[in-house]
């Protein structure tokens, strides 16, 4: 291409064009050609071992695209400072990790690394959400100490410290019980900032989103409503489920026996 | 996380190591009345020249020696546990001291004493850790797991190895008065360490604890986890690459003065997070008030013990660091 073609007025966020990430000669994303817009809320499905996660690892940047090209708020992600871009997209994303030594507040306060903001209104910001995962009067604990649960909701409390433009989200509802997926979820959905992020609890993306990407087996295969996207032949052929999706919840029959479907 | 006790403990570490840097001058294989002592470190007229020769150009630089050496390897201890995510780590698990002992059995051995007295073990020492840390760089470098800790980890392992048995070889194959002269500095010892030995590494420390200091929400960040810390905004590849060079530096220099002094690097850290938490913020001033603290301790120790004649740093270090090591395991084991 000789020009970039103008696009004063695009309010696309991330711009994925063919993307693909390979280990070696083993392909984890393909040719993942899509854009999340502005203040939407992108759910990311597909079965176990998809590419999800994969995906998501290339939009916050721990990996580069081994091809394809992805633009952030219309500058190639390789342009982006580090910490200019981690202030503008916060993560939560699935790893374990070794906390013993830190406190939780000093954990949420690595949050807002990206931000250069006074002592006062950091304490403010954290204060306000370690208080939303009601981890504020635990906060001068060993975060060591805490379970999978608490320790997700602490990873929330980062992000919902830094507040950033965009949130990209691997898994949110890991560990979480049913009062913190929906409590946090909804808090996020209600600030109406961008988001993209992984699920496998379908009932739960139909909650929260506006648009879905589709993936199996590394390639993208459907983007779009959820509606259109989840039909009972993607259901039947992706995740291998015999099931219709309507009215923002899923109904499973019977799983697809696959010698059966030979 | 007991942040109200910081500042007690701190100070009182403090005190700590300054009366230990004055115990160490005046006490020692050779006894100093007192009136002498106080004359000769004030440089009183009457001080005998003999006395002010022992203090002044033996035990003070070699007291302060011990007190850098061991800030620096606690300081190396602590940045390197964190870079490797690893609480077993020290500074020499890249293959330092096995490189450093390699290259000073082999010249202990083989050239000519003329020759090392040249060049001097310290620099052959050095130049010895220096090559292992490279080689070991060289073997744990992978482009798609740039400064993977597991890889470094194994290959630091695989190049101690290599070079351990090589030094068990030359160990076997020479004659019984060089080995021992060897195996004297195989076991570290600040015995002979004078006054131009410690501008290099004290300056070499504080600017890598200065730097640390200003990175330390970037190591803080680290302790989440590669993923986390770059998803935050830190450069973990470059962070990870400049703490093994600093800690390279830092340990190539102290192995080069003292031989090798092991435990000080593995637990003073731990020692420290016990007190003050995981935040590198406090943690890198404790570690390195309370590795100087232990090395000066242990040195008197050493000099003393068995006076006139001195042990080996390695021998006493052990008996000290075995009970907390043991502690800490059990510690860890709760929290994984």
């Amino acid at each position: 291409m000789l020009h970039k073609a103008p696009t004063p007025h695009t309010n696309a966020i991330f711009k994925l064009n063919n993307v693909g990430f390979s280990i070696g000669s083993k392909a984890l994303v393909q040719d993942c050609t899509f854009e999340v817009l502005q203040g939407s809320f992108m759910g990311l499905l597909g079965p176990n071992g998809a590419g999800k996660s994969s995906l998501l690892r290339l939009l916050y940047r721990e990996k580069k695209p081994t091809a394809g090209s992805i633009e952030a708020f219309g500058v190639p992600l390789e342009n982006w400072s580090r910490k200019g871009f981690a202030a503008k997209v916060g993560t939560v994303l699935q790893e374990k990790a070794q906390l013993a030594g830190l406190t939780i507040a000093q954990v949420a306060g690595l949050g807002l690394f990206p931000l250069s903001c006074a002592k006062q209104e950091e304490a403010e910001r954290i204060r306000e959400a370690l208080e939303l995962v009601e981890l504020w009067d635990r906060r001068d604990e060993n975060a060591g100490y805490l379970s999978g649960g608490e320790q997700q909701r602490l990873f929330f409390a980062q992000i919902l410290a830094l507040d950033p433009e965009v949130y990209v989200l691997d898994e949110p509802n890991n560990h979480l019980d049913i009062y913190f997926q929906i409590r946090l979820l909804d808090h996020i959905k209600a600030k109406g900032k961008t988001v993209i992020a992984s699920f496998h609890d379908i009932n739960l993306a139909a909650r929260y989103c506006d648009s879905a990407v589709l993936m199996h087996e590394s390639e993208m295969v459907a983007k779009g409503p959820l509606a259109d996207v989840l039909s009972p032949e993607r259901l039947k052929g992706v995740y291998r489920v015999d099931a219709e999706f309507s009215n923002s919840a899923i109904a499973i029959n019977a799983p697809v026996n696959q010698f059966a479907m030979r | 996380m007991q942040a109200a006790r910081l500042p007690l403990i701190t100070i009182g570490a403090c005190i700590a190591l300054f009366a230990m840097v004055i115990a160490g001058t005046f006490w020692g294989t050779a006894p100093i009345p007192w009136d002498q002592k106080l004359a000769v470190l004030l440089r009183a007229p009457e001080a005998k020249s003999s006395l002010t020769m022992i203090i002044w150009e033996w035990r003070l630089p070699r007291v302060l020696a011990c007190a850098v050496v061991g800030a620096a390897l606690a300081l190396s201890g602590t940045l390197i546990q964190t870079a490797l995510r690893n609480p077993l780590a020290d500074p020499y698990l890249l293959g330092l001291s096995s490189g450093a002992s390699a290259a000073a059995v082999a010249a202990i051995i083989w050239l000519p004493a003329g020759i090392v007295a040249a060049f001097g073990l310290p620099l052959i020492a050095f130049l010895g850790a220096a090559a292992a840390f490279a080689f070991t760089l060289l073997m744990a470098y992978s482009r798609e797991r740039p400064m993977d800790r597991l890889l470094v980890i194994l290959a630091g392992v695989a190049v101690s190895l290599l070079f351990q048995s090589f030094t068990a070889f030359l160990l076997h194959i020479s004659e019984p008065n060089a080995a021992k002269a060897a195996l004297n500095w195989l076991m570290g010892s600040a015995a002979g360490t004078n006054w131009n030995d410690l501008p290099l590494i004290t300056i070499a420390t504080l600017i890598v604890a200065a730097m640390a200091l200003t990175q330390h929400r970037q190591l803080d960040a680290l302790l989440m986890g590669d993923a986390r810390a770059t998803s935050l905004g830190v450069a973990t590849g470059p962070l990870k690459l400049s703490i093994f060079l600093a800690t390279a530096l830092l340990t190539g220099l102290s192995v080069s003065i003292m031989g090798i002094v092991g435990f000080v690097g593995l637990i003073v850290p731990h020692l420290a997070r016990q007190l003050c938490g995981s935040g590198h913020k406090n943690l890198i001033p404790l570690a390195m008030i309370f590795g100087a603290l232990i090395l000066t301790f242990t040195d008197l120790l050493c000099r003393t013990l068995l006076a006139p004649s001195e042990l080996p740093l390695a021998v006493l270090l052990a008996l000290f660091a075995t009970p907390p090591f043991i502690f800490i395991l059990r510690q860890t084991r709760h929290v994984a």
